[in-house]
Parts: C-alpha cells; sequence; structure tokens
C-alpha cells in the first residue's frame, strides 16, 4: 500500500470518526418521569440474554452509521438498483453478475487454500477456468451447470476457519454489518485484490471515469441483496441484525 | 417372492393411504405445515415477468408529526400491481404484524395479478408501519377500531392516488389470517359506508378470536420456553441445526419452502419444537407492538412517560422486557387501561369480544358476499372454533383437512379455489 493511499484511508476514517462519533448515546427519560409498569426486574431478568448479549461496545457509533446507511440506501442505493433490474435486460444484468463474480474468484480460491478447504479451493479454480475461457471472459456462467457452484469465500471466513472469534460488531459506512475481525479480513482481501490486479482489472477499474466499474460492481452487489433498511418490521431491527449477522457469519465459516 | 409379497402389501397399503383423502397437499401435521408452507413442485407457476409493482406512498394523517426515532415511517407503505386496461381491483391484507411484503403477501400478488386483477397490497394494522403512520389508536388489537383504520387508508388511497391512474371495474378484498378476520369486518363497513362496493371478500385463515388465537400463540412459545437457560438451548438447537444443513448445501440457498422441506424430512424435529418456533415468531411481532404501542400511546408500560431516545441510544432494555411481555399482558395492562381512558365502560370482557368475528356474527351468517377459506388443522384454533365457523358460513366456507396456519395458501389447489371464488383463473399452462 503506497503512502498517498494510506492517507486517503486515515482522512475517511477521520471523517467518518466525527460524522458518527459525536454525541452521547442514552434513553431520556424526562425528569422525574414514573418508573414504567414493567421492569428488568418486575419480569425477573436474570442478566444475560440470549440476542442481546453481543460484544457491541461501538454501539453508539455503530446505530449512527446503520441509520446513515439506512438513509443512503433509501435514498440512493436501494433506487439504483431497483432501476437497475427494472431497465436493463436480464441477459445484461447475468452477464455482468457472472463477470463480477468470476474476477473475483481468484479470492475464493486463495481464502479455501488458507482454509485448507482443497476441494473448494479445486472447485473455485475449476470455475474460473472454465468460466475464463468457454463463460467468454466470465460474462457466462457454464461451470454452474456442469456442477461447480460458487462458493464465496473472504478472509474474515479464513480468520473464523483457523479460530478468531468475531470480535466486537461493527457497522462499516456503505458497506454495513461486520465485525471486527471481518473487518480486518476485509482490509487483507483489499489488498491482496490491488496487489493481484488479476488480469490487470483493477488497475484499469481504478483508471476508468468515475470508477465507473466499481460502482456497477456496487449496484449488481446491492441488486442481488433481498433486503431492505426499516423494513423488518421491528423497532428492534438494529439488534436483531447484529444478532442474525453474526449467526450468519458463523455458518459460511462452517460450510 | 416373501419381498415380492411385502411389497405388494407396502404398496396396496400406501394406495389406501393416498386414496384417504383426494387432497395433494403433503401429509404434513398443522406445524409442520405451517413453517415449511408449500414446496415449489405443488405451487402454480406463479411468475411474473419483469417488475411490474409500484411501491406507493400516503399521509394518512398529514398533521401527525414526524418523529425522529422513526424517521423512515413518515408515510403508509403500500404495493400496486396494476394491469394495462380496465380490470377488477382486489385490496389484500397482510397478516398479524406483516407489512405489504412477505411470502404470504407475494403469493397474493401473483395468483391475482396473473388472474388479471389490479392488487393493492397494505400492512397489517398490527404492524409497525401502521401503527406509526395509519392507526387511530397506535395500540391494535381491536378488530372493529383496526377495520376501520385499514378502511380509511383503502379510502384515501383510492381517491387520492388509485383512481388517477387505474380503471376498475369492481372491487373485491381478501386477507389472510389476522388481515381474514379484517377483511370480513371491511365488508361489513363497506356496506354502511359504500365507497368500494365490494363485490365479494374472502377471508382466510381468520382466528375467530384474536384474544384466543394469540394466547395459543403465545403459549406455544411461552409455555415450553420457561428460563433463560431453555431459551438459550432451543437457540442453539434452531442455529445449530440450520448452520449444518447449510454447511451441507451447495451454491445459491434459498430458506424458502424448499430448504425447510428438505431439512424437515431428514430431520424430523417433533411438534413441541415446531410449535416453539412458531411461538417465537409471534413473540417477536408482538415484542414489537408493545413497544410500539406503549410508546406512541405513552403509557408508560416499558417505556417511561416521556422519554426520547436518539437514534443511537442502547434499548437493550426494552428490548428485553417487551420479549418477556405476552399479548395477555399487553391485552390487560396496556390495551384495557387505554381504551378506558375515553369511555369507563369498557371491560376486558367487551374488548376481547370486540376483538372477534362474534362480535359481527349476525352479518357473517346473513351475507352472501363474505366467504371462507380454512384448514381443519390450523394451529392457532381453539377447540370448536373451526366447527362454529362452519355454522355461520354454511356452504360457504371451504375447509381443507390440512394445510395449518396458512401452510397451503400458494398450493395449486387453493389457488385455484381463491381465484374461482372471485369468478377468475389463472391463465392457460399455469
Amino acid at each position: 500500500m503506497n503512502n498517498k493511499r494510506m492517507t486517503r484511508l486515515i482522512a475517511l476514517l477521520a471523517t467518518t470518526l466525527v460524522v458518527f462519533g459525536s454525541g452521547c448515546a442514552a434513553t431520556r427519560p424526562k425528569e422525574g418521569a414514573e418508573p414504567p409498569q414493567r421492569t428488568l426486574e418486575s419480569v425477573g431478568f436474570q442478566g444475560s440474554s440470549i440476542i442481546t448479549d453481543v460484544s457491541d461496545p461501538w454501539e453508539g457509533w455503530n446505530r449512527r452509521v446503520y441509520n446513515f446507511n439506512a438513509r443512503f440506501d433509501r435514498y440512493i442505493f436501494a433506487p439504483t438498483a431497483e432501476a437497475y433490474k427494472r431497465y436493463l435486460p436480464k441477459l445484461l444484468r447475468m452477464g455482468v453478475h457472472n463477470f463480477m463474480r468470476n474476477i473475483r474468484e481468484v479470492m475464493n480460491v486463495g481464502n479455501a487454500l488458507l482454509q485448507f478447504r482443497l476441494r473448494t479451493a479445486a472447485r473455485s479454480t475449476g470455475r474460473f477456468v472454465v468460466n475464463s475461457t468457454l463463460g467468454v471472459a466470465g460474462l457466462g456462467d457454464p461451470a454452474t451447470l456442469m456442477g461447480m457452484y460458487y462458493q464465496r469465500e473472504d478472509f474474515g471466513q479464513t480468520l473464523g476457519v483457523w479460530g478468531a472469534g468475531p470480535g466486537p460488531f461493527i457497522v462499516l459506512p456503505l458497506l454495513g454489518p461486520s465485525s471486527l475481525r471481518d473487518t480486518f479480513g476485509l482490509g487483507v482481501d483489499y489488498v491482496a485484490w490491488t496487489e493481484l490486479n488479476i488480469a490487470g482489472y483493477g488497475s484499469w477499474a481504478r483508471s476508468q471515469f468515475l470508477f465507473w466499474p466499481t460502482l456497477l460492481y456496487a449496484v449488481d452487489t446491492r441488486a442481488n441483496i433481498d433486503f431492505r433498511y426499516y423494513e423488518l418490521g421491528t423497532i428492534y431491527e438494529y439488534i436483531w441484525v447484529r444478532k442474525l449477522y453474526l449467526e450468519v457469519r458463523e455458518f459460511e465459516i462452517k460450510r | 417372492m416373501k419381498n415380492l409379497a411385502i411389497l405388494f402389501l407396502a404398496s396396496a397399503l400406501s394406495w389406501s393411504v393416498a386414496q384417504a383423502d383426494d387432497y395433494g397437499f403433503p401429509m404434513l401435521d398443522g406445524f409442520a405445515a405451517t413453517v415449511i408452507s408449500t414446496p415449489e413442485n405443488l405451487r402454480p407457476d406463479l411468475r411474473i415477468k419483469g417488475r411490474p409493482f409500484r411501491l406507493k406512498s400516503l399521509k394518512v394523517f398529514p398533521d401527525r408529526p414526524v418523529r425522529p426515532y422513526v424517521w423512515y415511517h413518515d408515510k403508509m407503505r403500500y404495493l400496486v400491481f396494476p394491469q394495462k386496461k380496465p380490470a377488477p381491483l382486489i385490496f389484500v391484507i397482510a397478516g398479524t404484524g406483516s407489512s405489504y411484503h412477505g411470502p404470504h403477501m407475494t403469493t397474493l400478488y401473483q395468483a391475482f395479478y396473473l388472474a388479471g386483477f389490479h392488487v393493492v397490497g397494505l400492512p397489517s394494522p398490527t404492524s409497525f408501519q401502521f401503527m406509526v403512520t395509519a392507526s387511530t389508536t397506535q395500540a391494535p388489537g381491536v378488530l372493529d377500531d383496526d377495520s376501520r383504520d385499514l378502511y380509511r387508508a383503502m379510502t384515501m388511497a383510492w381517491e387520492q392516488q388509485l383512481s388517477k391512474d387505474l380503471e376498475v371495474t369492481d372491487f373485491y378484498v381478501t386477507g389472510y389470517s389476522l388481515g381474514g378476520a379484517q377483511t370480513g369486518y371491511l365488508a361489513m363497513l363497506d356496506e354502511q359506508e359504500k365507497v368500494f362496493n365490494f363485490k365479494k371478500a374472502l377471508m382466510i385463515n381468520p382466528p375467530v378470536s384474536l384474544y384466543n388465537s394469540a394466547k395459543r400463540l403465545d403459549g406455544f412459545f411461552r409455555d415450553n420456553i420457561k428460563s433463560t437457560e431453555e431459551a438459550q438451548a432451543f437457540w442453539n438447537r434452531v442455529m445449530g441445526a440450520l448452520g449444518e444443513e447449510y454447511a451441507n448445501t451447495r451454491g445459491a440457498v434459498n430458506l424458502g419452502p424448499e430448504f425447510l422441506y428438505d431439512v424437515y424430512k431428514r430431520r424430523r424435529p417433533d411438534d413441541q419444537g415446531l410449535a416453539t418456533l412458531i411461538g417465537l415468531v409471534f413473540a417477536i411481532t408482538a415484542q414489537n407492538m408493545i413497544t410500539v404501542a406503549d410508546s406512541m400511546t405513552q403509557s408508560g408500560y416499558i417505556v417511561p412517560v416521556g422519554t426520547t431516545a436518539s437514534i443511537a441510544a442502547n434499548v437493550d432494555p426494552y428490548f428485553v422486557v417487551a420479549a418477556r411481555t405476552s399479548f395477555e399482558d399487553y391485552f390487560r395492562d396496556l390495551l384495557v387501561p387505554f381504551y378506558q381512558r375515553t369511555d369507563p365502560s369498557i371491560t376486558s370482557e367487551k374488548l376481547k369480544y370486540r376483538a372477534s368475528l362474534k362480535s359481527f356474527e349476525d352479518y357473517l351468517r346473513t351475507t352472501d358476499k363474505v366467504g371462507l377459506s380454512h384448514n381443519r388443522d390450523d394451529v392457532i384454533m381453539a377447540d370448536g372454533e373451526i366447527e362454529w365457523l362452519e355454522g355461520v358460513f354454511g356452504d360457504r366456507a371451504k375447509i381443507w383437512p390440512r394445510g395449518g396456519h396458512c401452510g397451503n395458501m400458494a398450493y395449486r389447489e387453493n389457488v385455484e379455489h381463491m381465484l374461482a371464488f372471485f369468478g377468475a383463473s389463472l391463465p392457460e399452462g399455469r
């Protein structure tokens, strides 16, 4: 990682800290208000709760970022993905989706190897070879028809396989729920991705107007996630999403 | 030779079992059917080309301020599938706690849209967004008031928005679960208000008494899970099983009926486990409903009166207390006192009655507009309630031998029956 990029990264982190880190994070009962009719004591709470007992020391920040992400998603990201699905032909979208997955396949191979999952590594390698050739530079996905199915692996999962716990929960700006382990993994994956520069794709994408290939990647990813912020139907959405994120990551680590 | 005889006997036996009734829905008991719903290959082809829907939003109470904590529920959101030519319009009412989306709603949208209806899907009055944006009381659970709120929202949606771009021949209404009960009330209300002049209304798996059904659902969870240790064990069991199953899947996984049916066939969970799961889903719905009703009505039940919370606030204590509060508690401690604020003569019994189909039994008995589709083994029904419905609806009732609570809604025969009730059908080859 060169110095300039490092500086940019630090500046970004500092800005987000200022934006989301301020203010105290508490509910404020009105002065002199009666205690509620039902309290932790009156319901016989014994100090532990499955869903809320999760390491989340930066909850105030996390909730602010979650809310920021929700706004961004509601006004910009989701409508873009919806328009993308509505107005672009499915064939084209499939091509984009396959291409993006294919170019990422090397990360899956690398991480599967690091997890000693040789079968997965072999399958992903086979996919890359078949789809890059028969699939015309990854636009098609004949490998799936041949029984070689896609399986995403990232360095966060690799760390999990090595025995690392998730650590504290973190909500990343724009990227959504994560954990300390998975955020670190994301950084490692990103550096590897940049350094490997597969088929020159990364450096090409960075030199394009508005980084449009990366934006397209983001829209494709969003278009394939069936989730809308604040539509889970509960006022405790943050708490449920936090727990479910951590559970699903455990599932992915086991797979 | 002996093997052959056994084989013959076995096949004869299975033949006779299959002949026991000619309903082709899988031989699942009520609990399993509720959880799994209908496997993909037993559904009609309901795929729709493109994305022909519009998400609409409606300001039902223009003067109601938007609370910063729930800024995202500034308007009531509902979904419309418009036809391009003049067509009948059907309103679809969601079940307890559900918004305009979800698997059952999707089935109804697709089936009616393919059958040629404009389809308009509305959130349940018990859903988070409806409570904030469209409910008068903001404390749901009483059938007449909740249905009136729905009717107001439907009228406004029609007059302010839909009538401007849809050509409608006739109006219809349907709903499942709690939305099914509201469907019946809406049909009666419409006879007085005459905004839509509904030609027909179909109630799908409605509770007879909201209170009884909620109490049953609460019991499924709270009678089986009595301590934190039991809750922990149950959670670990479910997550452990799902995790193992997920690890054995290949490629993209859809946590839909196919996956669940597969898991069920392999693991054969007992009814107690399935019931607990159903109860848990209801408890999560109730947890939200109680918290929102409490803070909206400023009842000081779980959240102290006058509390303001920043979006960043830790609300774990409210989460924990609300999770340990049953619908029965809510009804007794919040809903009844809330209604007594405006009418001191209200009693718990009176409210329970108003939350039940019995409160407008006469209408349901005499009307020829309203039909019923229900299941003999629906897990939310108390003893005798299905028989009561049969007595009230007579030959307007269709009681399927099994399917649990709404589990068979997407089954081919059910979809065909539902559409036929409205004089419609799916296009050829579906």
